[in-house]
């Protein structure tokens, strides 16, 4: 609320978040990732009255290109390309039965995140791979703080329960770091 | 259902998951930028005068109605406390500062004074790292209480005694190493910690979700109060392990920057998610 943004805050905003954006992306599309991120500033710009706090501006940021990449996604559906499209993506969405085969480590963790729900998979994405906060995480979800901090516990619990994750940690002591 | 607990091998299990990213380079940055900033210019702007129109009544709503005052006499202190117990429970307790206010920075130096820093150059880096955070506010735009600017400064003032803390316990110097553990165990009796967190807990706590197939389940979670890990911090410093400081802090207390933690970088969560 309040006064808009200056053109020059909002280079200073782009200079500062355009790299975690651009990660964010490329992340979850094998699409033009740049071509995204123009399209997340044109459209902070355009709403520059409705970014949040400073130190919230970047979860903002993650909440428009989430909602940009669904958009694209629903584009090339309807031209046909999303087969493709799934069948390259780097972070495996698809269903569990998508899931890499194998017993290897890296397999195992694909196949456990494919299980989780699609909600439960992007928080855990939001604050391992983006390094959210669980105030940041309510802003890029669009939720009440406490909605987000018990949206993150029960992904968190989901992962862990999950038996091939179990069976990982357990076996080998997670030999992680 | 039993449930697994999350722990921090499980955050980095979901790490390695993580595709390969290439990182953007400068010529990506400027060039995305240009684009941006045609856009920007193409877009009329006649709506703008009604914008900042609504934005004054807005700010004046938050503060019921006087506290927006006219640039000439702006202060941040607006002389308002929280509205009622839900704005306390989410804002914290004191009185409401505009943080666009030309004399932020003078409030927040005045509201860190009886927060004890091993220095006064940490002290600094921490008033400068709460302006910076919000360097875009402009007056009258965003407000935080007292309580939870307070907080937050007590929360920076102990990543700093723990980087003296860590540096005195590599070094030996049971001096500087007692003072720094006698500092961080009184740390629940300051006032900016008692204020805001006057009971600290941990407890099983019931909510309610409607699931995707539209029925409502009843579940279970732990919820920790703001200042719930001083008791594991306080008995991690009695002990010479640094990394179990660092792991305390990195998942407790998000204003461990850099500047702030020289003798314990790992105290920053994003030196340890880098780590992975």
């Amino acid at each position: 609320m309040g006064r808009d943004i200056t053109a020059a805050e909002f280079e200073e905003l782009y200079r500062d978040t355009a790299r975690d954006v651009f990660g964010f992306l490329r992340r979850r599309t094998t699409g033009d990732a740049e071509d995204l991120v123009a399209e997340v500033y044109a459209v902070a710009w355009r709403r520059r009255a409705d970014l949040p706090a400073p130190m919230l501006r970047r979860a903002w940021l993650f909440r428009v290109a989430h909602n940009l990449l669904k958009a694209d996604a629903r584009r090339r559906r309807r031209e046909g390309a999303v087969v493709d499209e799934l069948a390259a993506r780097p972070d495996g969405s698809g269903t569990a039965a998508d899931g890499p085969p194998g017993t290897g480590r890296a397999a195992v963790i694909a196949r456990a995140m494919d299980r989780l729900s699609p909600g439960e998979r992007e928080v855990l994405r939001l604050v391992v791979w983006e390094c959210l906060t669980p105030a940041e995480l309510a802003v890029a979800l669009d939720v009440r703080p406490g909605t987000a901090r018990v949206r993150l516990h029960r992904a968190r619990q989901a992962f862990a329960s999950d038996p091939e994750v179990k069976a990982l940690v357990g076996s080998v002591g997670c030999s992680v770091g | 259902m039993r449930t697994t607990p999350s722990t921090d091998d499980h955050d980095r299990l979901v790490a390695e998951a993580a595709p390969a990213a290439p990182e953007a380079v400068d010529i990506d940055i400027d060039r995305v930028w240009h684009r941006v900033h045609v856009t920007m210019t193409e877009e009329p702007r006649k709506r703008r005068g009604l914008r900042l129109l609504a934005a004054g009544v807005l700010a004046a709503g938050v503060l019921g109605g006087t506290a927006v005052a006219t640039a000439d006499h702006f202060s941040a202190r607006t002389g308002k406390g929280p509205v009622d117990a839900e704005d306390l429970r989410l804002g914290g307790p004191g009185e409401s500062l505009d943080v666009g206010a030309p004399d932020y920075g003078e409030v927040v130096a005045e509201e860190s004074a009886d927060i004890p820093f091993p220095t006064e150059g940490f002290r600094a880096i921490a008033i400068r790292h709460q302006l910076h955070d919000v360097r875009f506010a402009g007056p009258g735009e965003q407000y935080v209480s007292t309580g939870a600017l307070r907080a937050w400064l007590a929360d920076q003032a102990l990543c700093a005694w723990s980087s003296e803390w860590a540096a005195a316990t590599r070094s030996g110097d049971e001096a500087a190493r007692t003072e720094a553990i006698e500092t961080i165990q009184a740390a629940p009796t300051w006032p900016a910690v008692v204020d805001l967190d006057p009971a600290p807990y941990s407890r099983m706590e019931s909510g309610e979700e409607e699931g995707e197939d539209g029925e409502v389940r009843t579940f279970r979670y732990r919820d920790e109060s703001q200042f719930y890990y001083l008791a594991a911090l306080g008995e991690a410093v009695d002990g010479r392990s640094i990394d179990a400081v660092a792991d305390i802090l990195a998942e407790n207390n998000g204003y461990c920057r850099p500047e702030l933690v020289p003798g314990i970088p790992r105290a920053d969560a994003m030196v340890r998610f880098a780590e992975r």
